[in-house]
């Protein structure tokens, strides 16, 4: 008897609806296909409550100078705590962003622009969510702004330090493909919307650190999404 | 099964053979989530940082007794932590106001529903597999997992073709029970 497609024990794990009415009836005949799905279930269960835990403070800054006392470590000659990378906090901010990209991912924060004017109208918006590379202060919105004679993206940022060079905001596919519109300044910018471009594809709005001359892409600060 | 043996990365190898910075570089990965499993057993946040600091000095003196073919640095780390704070939970016994605020609250973050700390040590192991995945991989696991995609949705946000993101679902699923599964055999 041939087992259950890997593949869709998986989706069928994840709480996707299989329409292939034969899994089931295999599942009901194969103890090897149940107890195999029952670990998935379980793996999907632990690895969807990992979305609380994203965020993990680290101890205060003097646990590890205690540390470092009680067990004679050097602490003379090594590089500050602060300027080294976490790793454990470098992906926890992946998975954020991440996560921030899909559809129901939007972080929260609060309303950082004022109401649109009364001759205006909004056809989407976002919050802007920080990832790794943003001061814990940092937030931001979105949003696609219908005047009398053009759209806009208004962008909003607040918590951000000066930027070494500047802030250049995008629009992302989430994908492969980012389009420049502009550059931040102020923490707040119009940045008109070529008629051409279909927001249906380019949902995400990133920020990111550019230095002086950088073409490409540079850092992402904030990202969110339209909706 | 390879064991957790392929986890053994070279911040393990030197925190083992006790090499100058090793203690940094293995508090810099962990801390936080050993402060969260002793946080979710004790609800002082004092308490919590002395299990914390006995925990690393601890695991730093007995580094040579630290078997990778057991389970992973994480998980040992963690189960030092919840025996820690199990002894200072022992001592605080005869506080009744202590036993009492454990069980209202369970310990934890505040915005938390009560969670036993076995659950946290669980996803602490498997938040450490999810950010070891392959970047793609790993953001097609989210996608369905954060944000309660369907691998169709995921193939559309992502631009992605539906066998690659069901294939990644997969891959990923099973490298993170691998993972679950060799350190809960550790505990």
């Amino acid at each position: 008897m041939a087992h259950a497609d890997p593949d869709l024990l998986t989706l069928l794990a994840l709480g996707e609806p299989v329409p292939d009415v034969s899994v089931e009836d295999h599942l009901r005949v194969c103890a090897t296909c149940r107890s195999e799905l029952a670990a998935l279930r379980e793996v999907a269960t632990v690895g969807r409550e990992t979305r609380a835990e994203r965020d993990l403070p680290m101890p205060s800054e003097d646990l590890w100078t205690r540390i470092a006392a009680e067990t004679g470590q050097d602490t003379s000659s090594v590089v500050p705590l602060r300027r080294r990378p976490r790793r454990w906090r470098a992906f926890l901010a992946v998975a954020a962003a991440a996560a921030v990209i899909g559809a129901a991912g939007a972080v929260a924060v609060d309303r950082i622009t004022t109401a649109p004017a009364a001759s205006e109208q909004v056809l989407a918006q976002g919050d802007l969510a920080r990832l790794a590379s943003a001061p814990d202060s940092a937030r931001g919105s979105a949003r696609v702004v219908r005047t009398a004679d053009r759209t806009v993206l208004r962008v909003s940022v607040d918590g951000m330090p000066a930027p070494d060079g500047l802030y250049q905001v995008w629009l992302f596919d989430g994908a492969a493909t980012m389009i420049p519109l502009g550059v931040l300044t102020n923490g707040q910018a119009d940045m008109p919307l070529p008629e051409t471009v279909d927001l249906n594809t380019y949902r995400v709005v990133d920020v990111s650190a550019q230095r002086w001359g950088q073409q490409e892409h540079g850092t992402s600060m904030l990202q969110g999404r339209l909706g | 099964m390879t064991g957790a043996s392929d986890t053994v990365d070279e911040t393990t190898k030197s925190f083992v053979a006790g090499d100058e910075g090793a203690l940094r570089a293995v508090y810099e990965r962990y801390a936080a989530a050993v402060l969260r499993v002793a946080s979710s057993s004790l609800p002082s946040r004092a308490d919590a940082e002395d299990v914390v600091q006995t925990t690393f000095v601890t695991a730093w003196r007995s580094r040579e007794s630290f078997d990778p073919a057991k389970g992973s640095l994480l998980v040992w780390l963690l189960t030092i932590a919840r025996r820690r704070a199990i002894d200072l939970l022992r001592a605080h016994t005869r506080d009744e106001q202590v036993v009492r605020v454990l069980h209202d609250t369970g310990g934890g973050s505040p915005s938390d529903e009560p969670v036993r700390p076995e659950r946290i040590v669980d996803r602490m192991v498997v938040l450490e597999a999810i950010g070891e995945l392959p970047p793609q991989q790993r953001q097609v696991l989210l996608l369905a997992f954060y944000d309660d995609l369907t691998h169709e949705q995921i193939a559309a946000t992502t631009g992605l073709p539906l066998g690659t993101v069901k294939s990644h679902l997969r891959r990923g699923m099973t490298r993170l029970r691998q993972r679950w599964e060799v350190d809960g055999g550790a505990r």
